[in-house]
């Protein structure tokens, strides 16, 4: 079906939706890119970004809805579905082979998919040096993958995309792990690509950047596209509508309220840091101190070293210089089990990765941090153990039909909590989290939000490694801003807000003279 | 905050009590709901459960194999020829189980064959010197030592598991044969073969002493914390750090205990063919894999159970006395438990693949 007198844009997706066990991630998104058109993706976590690129890209397929590329439906089952359209995707981390060379990774597949037992040939295609001419990164060809910085692996992702007949790419938060003169070529590549006629998909967290880079911006929220604004709307506008008026206010709202007690509630020192840097030098010299009752944030770029200093806090990192007290005492902590030992619980980000059993139940997964407590001479006594992960399901709100149940079997919302009932139970004073509400819908996120309440409220302290900003105006009591391992400001009270904090991020990323704003206080400057 | 001495369980910290005050009505009302009304639901649900699980497979597969081979016959079901299954299931039984550990905990020990043989060829050559008794503890502490050093091979090195414990089976094989040069060691005392000759009853002894060990396997997997950390270590080992899990000392426990029970099947092996042989190793191990994967543990997904491990033993035990009551060349055994082992595999992965599809 062809519009009447203009022609088809490259891709089309109509109504398209779909559907994680019962929960919609995306419900009746459209969107429609032209040939050298470049659209800005922007959304909160768990908007739908990763759901509506798997599904451009052959990664997913769609519950409802159709694709289509230029005016034709297309059935994408897998990527190479996609690719064969011509669509290409740059992730953060380029899925390229590390000990190949440029070329060999650029051509890779290509003789597969023509004739599987050709011999490979020794010599460079030419399309392979014209699409590295395209990003500018010929001189690599010959180089090793593993040899490259991000940015240059970037590049030859991009090249790697465009050199298989590439009408469209995807670009994944490609800027969040680079500098910001890599930015600005990365920029200047893409414009070049849209010269040649390429369609871009640009998905990205940096607002900030996008009016340089798109045409047209999409805004996702809650699995629906909200509004289609030119490259040029304002920071705040595509905030507002991102978050939608009500729950910007609703959110506010609880950090007022939350921040008018910080300092009742603030306790004695549990965490006393001083001269502090990890043994790859991540971050240095950085002095920390937090108090029993308050959630404290580290902020900062991936490579600002907030994630190192809070895996040091929690034992899985050793720390290389500089002194750490916990309750007044210095400790060296070489393990999450002394950390443990010490009061201190850690909930890990990437529940996947670094948090669940799959082979273990409700039960075991919340017991597993605390099983000398239920245990006499290393026998678990059961009933022991069956009543405290009944008391930790109901604290934490865990909703399991059955605590035997598999762990996997539950929503994000639901292991998340499990995982937070696993900390619990080891009865910590301070805990460590990272990315507390990754990929956890709304309500679910509201009782993780009322978990970290609690535990302060009954005097204990929070350590919040967050990359969502938001989150972090909404329920710390302070944050601490961190920009290539070193601390550059701190936020507390009425200034303690999301535009602040992602000033604080980027101002310096931008290379701007000045340093982060400062707080209004050392702690609950309240209204 | 009020500090409320709730149970044994070891002092309060602050946060406890005052997380535990408002939702403890909410819970004792949730766990009566779940005790008077559903039971039968729940029942239901773990019927359900059984059904689906490898080791129920396992099970029906040898339930199926003894009938069969009850009806075609007459000789399969005589107390003669169980307590000759039983002989001859007894070693294989205990190594499996053995390996089950190290499996479950994310690793791989193809070193037992080394340590079988090995265990065998120590206890033939102490036994002239000393008690048997004392000549087979002696076998088996040799043995757990490998077990020891596997472990810290694995667990603090940081080795891979599948080439440190290559190289130890082809030293401690290599070891075994050099002791052996001039054949199998004949034991100079004459109580050598009572393990696996007597009888306590109508049970052999030797069914009797495996059934012991499988019955503290299974005790230590299911009611200790040493066994839940296995599982932990080899579901997610990073998680488990995480953790506060031990999970290097968990490792080194994993290949201690495949250790000892590799030890334990080696003199049983030994005192049923009533010599020190090194040849004995290699297949019996081959055999522990095969008896392993039959009971439904997965590679590298850690999940299995020592009842599975136990049944998939039997098959092998009964399919090989089958192809002996059938009179067929014994050489068929590899055959048939291959093929077993395909199908077995197929019945634990199809299913999950077809509901897969269907959602």
């Amino acid at each position: 079906m062809t519009v009447t007198g203009t022609a088809p844009p490259f891709i089309e997706a109509v109504g398209v939706s779909k559907h994680f066990s019962g929960v919609a991630a995306l419900s009746d998104v459209t969107l429609r890119i032209g040939a050298g058109e470049a659209r800005g993706l922007v959304g909160e976590n768990g908007a739908g970004k990763s759901t509506l690129i798997a599904i451009l890209t052959g990664a997913l397929s769609a519950d409802q809805g159709i694709v289509r590329i230029k005016g034709e439906e297309a059935h994408f089952h897998r990527p190479l579905d996609a690719l064969r359209n011509g669509i290409g995707t740059v992730y953060q981390h380029s899925a390229l082979v590390p000990n190949l060379s440029v070329a060999q990774n650029i051509e890779l597949g290509v003789e597969v998919t023509k004739t599987p037992l050709r011999l490979l040939t020794r010599r460079t295609r030419p399309e392979t040096f014209e699409a590295l001419e395209l990003v500018g990164a010929a001189d690599l060809a010959q180089r090793t993958v593993s040899t490259l910085t991000l940015a240059q692996r970037q590049l030859v992702a991009i090249a790697r995309a465009c050199s298989r007949g590439g009408r469209m790419i995807v670009f994944d938060e490609p800027t969040a792990s680079l500098a910001p003169a890599e930015s600005r070529y990365l920029f200047d590549v893409i414009g070049r690509l849209r010269a040649a006629g390429i369609a871009l998909l640009y998905v990205t967290h940096r607002l900030d950047e996008l009016a340089p880079v798109v045409d047209r911006i999409t805004v996702l929220r809650a699995g629906r596209a909200v509004a289609e604004c030119p490259g040029t709307a304002s920071e705040q506008e595509l905030v507002d509508l991102m978050a939608g008026h009500e729950a910007v206010e609703r959110e506010d709202e609880i950090a007022v309220r939350r921040r008018s007690t910080t300092r009742q509630r603030l306790g004695g020192v549990i965490i006393d840091g001083s001269g502090l840097a990890d043994a790859a030098g991540t971050f240095r010299d950085v002095d920390l101190t937090v108090r029993r009752g308050e959630i404290v944030a580290l902020v900062g770029l991936p490579d600002s070293g907030a994630v190192e200093l809070s895996q040091v806090i929690a034992g899985a990192r050793r720390l290389g210089v500089g002194v750490l007290e916990v309750n007044g005492r210095p400790v060296t902590l070489r393990s999450p089990a002394q950390a443990i030992g010490r009061g201190i619980g850690y909930m890990a980000g990437d529940r996947k990765v670094k948090g669940v059993f799959p082979n273990a139940s409700v039960r075991e997964t919340i017991a597993a941090s605390a099983l000398p407590r239920v245990t006499t001479l290393g026998v678990i006594r059961a009933r022991r153990e069956r009543q405290l992960v009944a008391d930790l399901m109901a604290t934490c709100r865990v909703s399991a039909s059955r605590p035997t149940m598999s762990i996997t079997a539950l929503s994000g919302g639901n292991q998340q909590k499990a995982l937070f009932a696993r900390t619990l139970a080891a009865q910590p004073r301070l805990i460590v989290c990272e990315d507390p509400t990754a990929g956890v819908d709304p309500p679910g996120r509201g009782a993780l939000y009322q978990l970290l309440f609690d535990v302060v409220a009954a005097g204990a302290a929070v350590v919040l490694n967050s990359s969502d900003l938001r989150e972090v105006a909404t329920i710390s009591d302070r944050a601490i801003l961190l920009w290539r391992g070193s601390v550059v400001g701190e936020l507390s009270g009425d200034a303690l807000t999301e535009p602040n904090l992602m000033r604080g991020q980027f101002d310096q990323a931008a290379g701007g003279p000045n340093p982060a704003p400062s707080g209004t206080g050392s702690a609950g400057g309240g209204p | 905050m009020s500090t409320k001495p709730k149970d044994a369980v070891s002092p309060p910290v602050e946060l406890r009590p005052a997380l535990d005050e408002a939702p403890a009505v909410d819970l004792a009302g949730r766990r009566d709901g779940g005790d008077t009304g559903d039971r039968a639901a729940r029942r239901g649900i773990r019927v359900a459960h059984l059904s689906a699980s490898p080791e129920f497979f396992a099970f029906v597969f040898l339930v199926v194999i003894c009938a069969v081979l009850t009806f075609s016959r007459s000789t399969f079901l005589t107390e003669y020829n169980l307590q000759n299954i039983g002989r001859q299931t007894a070693v294989l039984a205990v190594l499996a189980v053995g390996l089950l550990y190290v499996l479950l905990s994310g690793g791989i020990d193809l070193s037992v064959g080394g340590q079988v043989a090995l265990a065998g060829v120590v206890a033939a050559s102490l036994a002239g010197h000393m008690p048997v008794g004392w000549a087979f503890v002696a076998a088996v502490a040799c043995a757990t030592l490998i077990g020891v050093i596997n472990g810290l091979f694995v667990g603090v090195a940081g080795f891979s598991p599948i080439i440190v414990t290559l190289a130890v089976g082809q030293v401690l094989t290599g070891v075994a044969l050099v002791f052996t040069t001039s054949g199998p060691i004949q034991p100079s005392d004459s109580h050598y073969s009572d393990l696996a000759t007597a009888n306590l009853g109508a049970l052999p002894t030797i069914v009797v002493a495996a059934a012991a060990s499988v019955l503290v396997a299974h005790a230590i997997l299911s009611r200790t914390s040493l066994g839940r950390y296995i599982y932990s270590v080899g579901g997610n080992e990073t998680a488990a750090w995480l953790a506060g899990i031990p999970t290097a000392l968990v490792k080194i426990s994993s290949y201690t205990i495949c250790g000892a029970f590799a030890g334990f099947a080696g003199i049983l092996a030994s005192s049923r063919i009533g010599s020190g042989d090194a040849s004995v190793g290699p297949s019996q191990m081959l055999e522990a894999f095969a008896a392993v994967f039959l009971g439904g543990v997965g590679f590298g997904t850690a999940r299995g159970k020592v009842i599975g491990v136990v049944c998939g033993a039997l098959i092998l035990g009964v399919i090989s006395n089958g192809i002996d009551l059938f009179q067929l060349n014994s050489d068929w055994q590899y055959i048939v438990s291959g093929a077993m082992i395909l199908l077995a595999i197929a019945f634990q992965v199809l299913p999950a693949r077809l509901a897969a599809r269907r959602s």
